[in-house]
């Protein structure tokens, strides 16, 4: 729709402010929360910036990826043109991938500084569907990440200069997306307002944004997500999930660990 | 009577003796604490001792400055933003190593680090991802550009 603006004559991308945007109000959520839990502030303000880092890195990881079969379908074009290995790589970035890089990052902060790892990832569970919403705002801004063709109500359709195929009607995928990150992070909020058993916030996280991206990738358009016996990528990311996030939800439950209890150091 | 009332004063001359001395024990206990803690805070210039996480703060401070910089001009935001995450890393690092050993002399530093370590990632992540679109942009670059 606006893929960028323009500040004093310089392009700037509105995925990347939107994700970037996102990113930081998800930052200040995590930290606003953390009386809740028991954690530093500090702490939970530096394992966020951190995961930043795992962010960008794993969700590039599986974009890459994403884009292995089309490298090795168009592998003889690619050695023939180099350059067009590096416009693949230019492309963006994965959300799962982004979500286990990030986790990856606040683990590895949790084990060097000896806190604990679920209370750590409860108190930044809201703050991860708010981002995600409004990196989708980013994709329709961007054009990406588009929908399937569809002539119903609040379809959407694309001008030229966007990713998304020009004049042709198509499922608008990715405000769905932003308004059911929204209400899950709503839920989230909701449900955090005060300390819960470990793992619960995450988990629930874990499980209700898995079913969402398992059903709403039915209803993607573009081609390259890894398709494998039918599903994509995030389909196959979502099914695995499930019991894990189950188990985080309502299995698991670590020894010595009350609602009382104090995770800061 | 006399025999009562030394019975009686002997009590209160050794509560407030003891008293006396628990007043003089705390005193030179709080005096020793703060000493200790200004101590910590404030060492001596020169103090041959090294200031806990002071060199990892200025190195995200340089960092910082650097990618705030670099940023700005075109693929040198992908410079930037290595250094700026480089930068992140230090000065959490410089923060914690700080809160540890209790000596915040290099506070100020490690901060202004984090600061625009935090102003560099932005940046240059709204700049490179100038030249980036999503996921399904490859189909577009695929079909469009080079096929």
């Amino acid at each position: 729709m606006l893929p960028q603006i323009d500040v004093f004559g310089r392009p700037f991308s509105m995925y990347a402010i939107f994700c970037v945007l996102g990113i930081a109000l998800a930052i200040l959520i995590g930290t606003s929360r953390s009386k809740i839990i028991g954690i530093q502030k500090n702490d939970v303000l530096y394992a966020m910036l951190l995961s930043v880092v795992g962010l960008l890195v794993g969700g590039k990881i599986l974009y890459i990826v994403s884009v292995i079969p089309v490298l090795w379908e168009y592998r003889q074009m690619i050695s023939e043109h180099p350059a067009i290995l590096k416009a693949l790589f230019n492309g963006g970035f994965v959300f799962f991938g982004a979500v286990f890089g990030a986790v990856g990052v606040v683990y590895l902060y949790c084990k060097k500084y000896k806190l604990k790892l679920l209370p750590m990832l409860d108190t930044v569970a809201p703050g991860i569907p708010i981002a995600h919403a409004f990196g989708r705002l980013g994709c329709l801004s961007a054009g990406c990440c588009y929908g399937c063709s569809y002539n119903g109500p609040l379809a959407l359709t694309f001008p030229e200069g966007c990713a998304a195929p020009a004049g042709t009607a198509l499922f608008p995928i990715q405000p769905f997306e932003s308004v059911l990150n929204i209400i899950l992070f709503i839920a989230l909020m909701l449900l955090g307002r005060r300390k819960r058993r470990d793992g619960l916030l995450f988990g629930s996280y874990l499980l209700f944004y898995s079913i969402i991206r398992f059903v709403l990738e039915f209803f993607r358009g573009d081609a390259e997500r890894g398709i494998l016996f039918g599903f994509s990528l995030s389909q196959w990311i979502s099914l695995l999930l499930l019991p894990l996030a189950v188990y985080i939800a309502f299995i698991y439950h670590p020894k010595n660990c009350g609602p009382s209890d104090d995770h800061s150091q | 009577m006399d025999n009562n009332n030394n019975d009686n004063q002997n009590p209160n001359q050794y509560q407030n003796q003891n008293q006396y001395q628990y007043q003089n024990q705390n005193q030179s206990q709080n005096q020793y604490q703060y000493q200790n803690q200004y101590q910590n805070q404030y060492p001596n210039p020169g103090s041959p001792y090294p200031v806990p996480g002071k060199g990892k703060a200025t190195a995200a401070l340089v960092m910082g400055i650097i990618s705030v910089v670099l940023c700005w001009f075109g693929y040198f935001a992908i410079a930037a933003l290595i250094l700026a995450i480089v930068g992140l890393v230090l000065s959490v690092s410089a923060k914690k190593e700080m809160q540890a050993s209790g000596n915040f002399m290099a506070r100020g530093m490690a901060t202004a680090g984090l600061v625009l370590s935090i102003i560099g990632v932005s940046l240059s992540a709204i700049v490179f991802i100038s030249f980036l679109v999503c996921v399904s942009s490859i189909s577009s670059i695929v079909n469009y550009n080079w096929f």
